[in-house]
């Protein structure tokens, strides 16, 4: 059985001079090895002992995806310290809560932003905070404050110091705690063990062979669990090499540089090539926009067919791979898709068309399912999964049940618990099982099909079955839409607030001479309202044919004025919406499309100007 | 930043194109390490005030003293190589260049290397190519840049284009650095970054700052000294409250009856 540290010191022993971590810093990817990583683990961990962090102390990692930051997880770790990621985008109150219910007394932080966030989040457990960069800091006397390279100054890299600590740790122990993200419920600290990790990554790894020659980009906010998993834990089982992005501006071009092979985004990431590219080939020339058109015409002719489990004419499978060698090959090469062999998803449902789309063009996009509860992965589609509607097979010795409609799981790589919090545990863990708040059922295959969460199903006032999540993924599919929120449980008729995305609207409002000002401007715009107008009422026909969703048909929507943005707390650190927020937020909003009214006038909290929002009627 | 000793004399300036006198015995000290900012109406001769301290205009009469040389008939090159850089309130970057291409020129006055050296990319030549290119980065991380290295400085947004210019000046490590109007035409955001890093130079790096601005909050939110001028006369010189309380400097904004 082993721990992180103990992987460290084999990848060390084992292939001491294999990148293990890649960081583009000042336009070069610095390389750390397996080697040097074990050796600046041991010098830190050895600053960190003496500052008083000792086995079970939670320790919070604040900074971006970095070499660093990585090494201080392991560091911690080594101590038997737990890891308590922190995303770059958080602060106030919530960072304040998630140092306070974590008892994170020590902090490892990067620079003067995430300090001056500590320094004002109004907790004052804080004891001690390390940073990285004392950029702009030369006037803080605080005496929490350390410079991390004081802290290490004069220790010594000692291998042997690790190999002793490695005695000491056990696989049972607390690797991390992480924040459920909280789209519904309170975000809670859940605590994970080296062991159901480790147990998770392996199981993927052994799946999909994925070895040390794969390249993984480390991307995702630190807080985000997939990030735990998918990057270091996945890194750290397999020995592939991580790389950490130059800053958040840069994901998309250090991708390119690096061309993983491996790569995990939630569903977000997807729908932005996908909209970068449509938006790419509306502004093409003519005769460019019908090559590709016609090419992805052969290949999603194909995929289609491959979905239904139909078996095309040969002409059609020449045409398809025709397009994939002549548009698609270098297409993926412009998005540094091209060595990339194994595409995941997870942590909300994706788009159908996103997903047919990427299977399509050749990429091997698979859908997983999992929470945090579970490390971020339970279930994982095949290759051979061709559909979006199911999650695929739960993983090696995962089991998946449903009871009362709502999803149980039990495994490797279940939690610890609910940290310092048994009750919550005793709600979330029953006989060896863990809840998941989520509704779904398995297939003849023993496939996993997710419905959404339960709290957000509900039914019509005339008595219909509503499920609120299912509806919002069906408007998301349309590139121009971004984001969507659906209502309708306790209400006489569903109704949608959908946000436009900004770059693909201006380049279609353009093309059509449209006059607008801004993106509130583009957003009220008739011809605008109308064509969301017209995606809508597509998704009503198609609600329509079903029986089962023909009474979930939408009668009214709204485009907002702006974005739902995380800074106003309304979306998670990935890009999921909270819906309560939302709600609460936005109630005026709501009760306009409730009436007859035509449009909604109100003061947006966010810069107190105030907006006039069309609602249409579908 | 604390200030020091004057870095810059102005002394009795006297610019005069034909019969129009721009600028009319203007004496004012910049103190070393401070954030001066040049205000007044439109053409009140801030511009012009700029141009005579870095050489471009030569003064009928008076002295500019930079680091207690006279430097009042020095060309532009020679007070650059003093340690002096400007950005301009029109930007002049070359457009068709890329963002990492435009901010290496600002290098140009460290090329100690020949061309000969440069062409067969031998001794100095090969050492300074990274020397350069490591502050060049440097920059960039500075100014948070690191998105758009690659990118033709003619596509950016004008906001971005500002900065670059500004990365540009920032890069030949300049012990005083003159801003023209570095925030017209930008938003509220945008205002406020150049702000920051205004303020971050300054302490970072310690460089002394002399700016034209129209915005008064930002004026008075991060100078330390103000000088106004109108119809080419100083009319105020004093920290950002002095000058506010000023009742010339009142009048010359708000206008008065004559």
């Amino acid at each position: 059985m082993d721990t992180f540290l103990s992987l460290l010191l084999e990848r060390a022993r084992k292939s001491p001079d294999v990148p293990a971590f890649r960081t583009k810093q000042m336009g070069i990817w610095n390389l750390t090895s397996w080697s040097q990583a074990r050796d600046q683990v041991s010098i830190l961990a050895q600053a960190l002992g003496q500052n008083g962090v000792e086995a079970g102390t939670p320790v919070g990692v604040f900074g971006p995806n970095a070499t660093d930051f990585y090494l201080g997880y392991l560091a911690v770790q080594s101590l038997g310290g737990i890891v308590v990621p922190i995303g770059t985008n958080t602060f106030g109150e919530e960072l304040g809560q998630q140092v306070h219910s974590a008892d994170v007394e020590h902090v490892f932080a990067f620079e003067q932003q995430h300090v001056d966030a500590l320094l004002e989040c109004g907790q004052t457990c804080v004891k001690r905070i390390f940073y990285i960069n004392g950029r702009g800091m030369e006037n803080y006397t605080q005496p929490e404050l350390m410079l991390l390279s004081d802290a290490t100054e004069g220790i010594e890299a000692s291998a042997a110091f690790l190999e002793q600590m490695e005695g000491q740790r056990n696989p049972q122990e607390t690797a991390t705690i992480l924040f459920t993200s909280g789209t519904g419920r309170s975000e809670r600290p859940v605590e994970l063990s080296h062991g159901a990790l480790i147990a998770t990554a392996r199981s993927i790894a052994r799946r999909e062979t994925i070895t040390e020659k794969d390249e993984l980009l480390a991307y995702l906010p630190l807080s985000v669990s997939s990030d735990f998993l998918f990057s270091f834990s996945l890194a750290l089982t397999t020995g592939c090499t991580l790389n950490c992005p130059e800053s958040d501006d840069t994901v998309l071009q250090n991708m390119q540089e690096i061309g993983p092979s491996v790569l995990f985004g939630p569903p977000y990431v997807y729908k932005y090539i996908y909209t970068h590219a449509s938006n790419r080939i509306e502004s093409a020339r003519t005769f460019d926009t019908k090559i590709y058109k016609s090419a992805l015409r052969a290949v999603m002719t194909v995929a289609s067919h491959r979905a239904a489990g139909q078996k095309g004419s040969f002409t059609d499978w020449l045409l398809f791979m025709f397009a994939r060698m002549t548009t698609f090959s270098p297409f993926c090469n412009i998005y540094g898709l091209s060595r990339l062999r194994l595409a995941l998803t997870g942590g909300d449902a994706i788009a159908p068309d996103v997903f047919n789309f990427f299977r399509a063009i050749g990429i091997d996009l698979r859908e997983t399912y999992g929470q945090v509860e579970g490390c971020a992965c339970v279930t994982m589609q095949s290759s051979e999964d061709w559909n979006s509607d199911s999650v695929g097979l739960p993983l090696d010795d995962t089991e998946v049940r449903i009871e009362n409609g709502e999803i149980w799981f039990r495994g490797p790589g279940q939690m610890k618990g609910i940290y310092k919090n048994p009750e919550a545990t005793a709600d979330s863990i029953k006989d060896g099982w863990v809840r998941t708040h989520d509704a779904g059922h398995l297939d003849d295959q023993g496939r996993l099909h997710v419905h959404g969460q339960i709290a957000r199903m509900g039914s019509l006032n005339g008595g219909g079955a509503f499920a609120s999540d299912m509806l919002e993924t069906r408007l998301r599919s349309f590139e121009y839409i971004k984001q969507a929120i659906v209502l309708g449980d306790e209400r006489d008729y569903p109704v949608a607030v959908v946000t436009v995305d900004g770059t693909i609207t201006r380049t279609w409002a353009d093309r059509r001479s449209l006059r607008y000002t801004g993106y509130a401007d583009l957003s009220a715009h008739a011809s605008v309202q109308e064509m969301i107008r017209e995606y809508i009422q597509k998704v009503n026909e198609d609600l329509a044919e079903d029986p089962e969703t023909s009474g979930m048909q939408f009668r009214r929507f709204a485009i907002l004025n702006r974005e739902f943005m995380a800074s106003a707390g309304e979306v998670t650190p990935t890009r999921k919406l909270r819906c309560h927020e939302i709600e609460e937020k936005h109630r005026g909003l709501i009760d306009a499309l409730y009436s007859d009214a035509l449009e909604y006038t109100y003061t947006d909290p966010v810069d107190e100007e105030s907006y006039t929002v069309p609602l249409g009627n579908v | 930043m604390a200030a020091g000793n004057p870095i810059l004399q102005i002394d009795n300036i006297t610019l005069a194109f034909g019969g129009v006198t721009a600028l009319n015995g203007i004496s004012f000290d910049v103190a070393e390490g401070e954030i001066c900012a040049v205000i007044g109406p439109n053409g009140a001769g801030k511009s012009s005030m700029l141009n005579v301290i870095n050489g471009v205009y030569v003064p009928q009469e008076g002295r500019v003293v930079f680091k207690g040389q006279d430097c009042t008939r020095m060309r532009p090159r020679q007070i650059a190589q003093l340690g002096m850089a400007r950005t301009f309130q029109n930007i002049g970057l070359f457009q068709g260049m890329t963002v990492l291409e435009n901010i290496l020129t600002g290098r140009c006055m460290k090329i100690r290397s020949t061309w000969l050296e440069q062409g067969l990319n031998i001794g100095r030549a090969r050492r300074e190519e990274v020397e350069n290119r490591r502050a060049v980065e440097e920059v960039i991380e500075f100014l948070h840049l690191q998105g758009i290295r690659k990118t033709p400085v003619g596509k950016l947004p004008y906001g971005l284009q500002k900065r670059v210019e500004l990365a540009r000046a920032l890069v030949a490590e300049p012990t005083m650095l003159l801003q023209d109007e570095p925030m017209t035409g930008m938003n509220l955001e945008e205002k406020k970054d150049m702000s920051c890093f205004a303020l971050e130079i300054n302490r970072e790096y310690g460089t002394t700052i002399v700016l034209i601005e129209h915005d008064m909050s930002v004026v008075m939110d991060i100078s330390d000294h103000v000088v106004v001028l109108d119809y080419g006369a100083k009319i105020g010189d004093g920290t950002p409250d002095e000058v506010k309380n000023n009742q010339d400097v009142i009048d010359a904004y708000l206008g008065v009856t004559h």
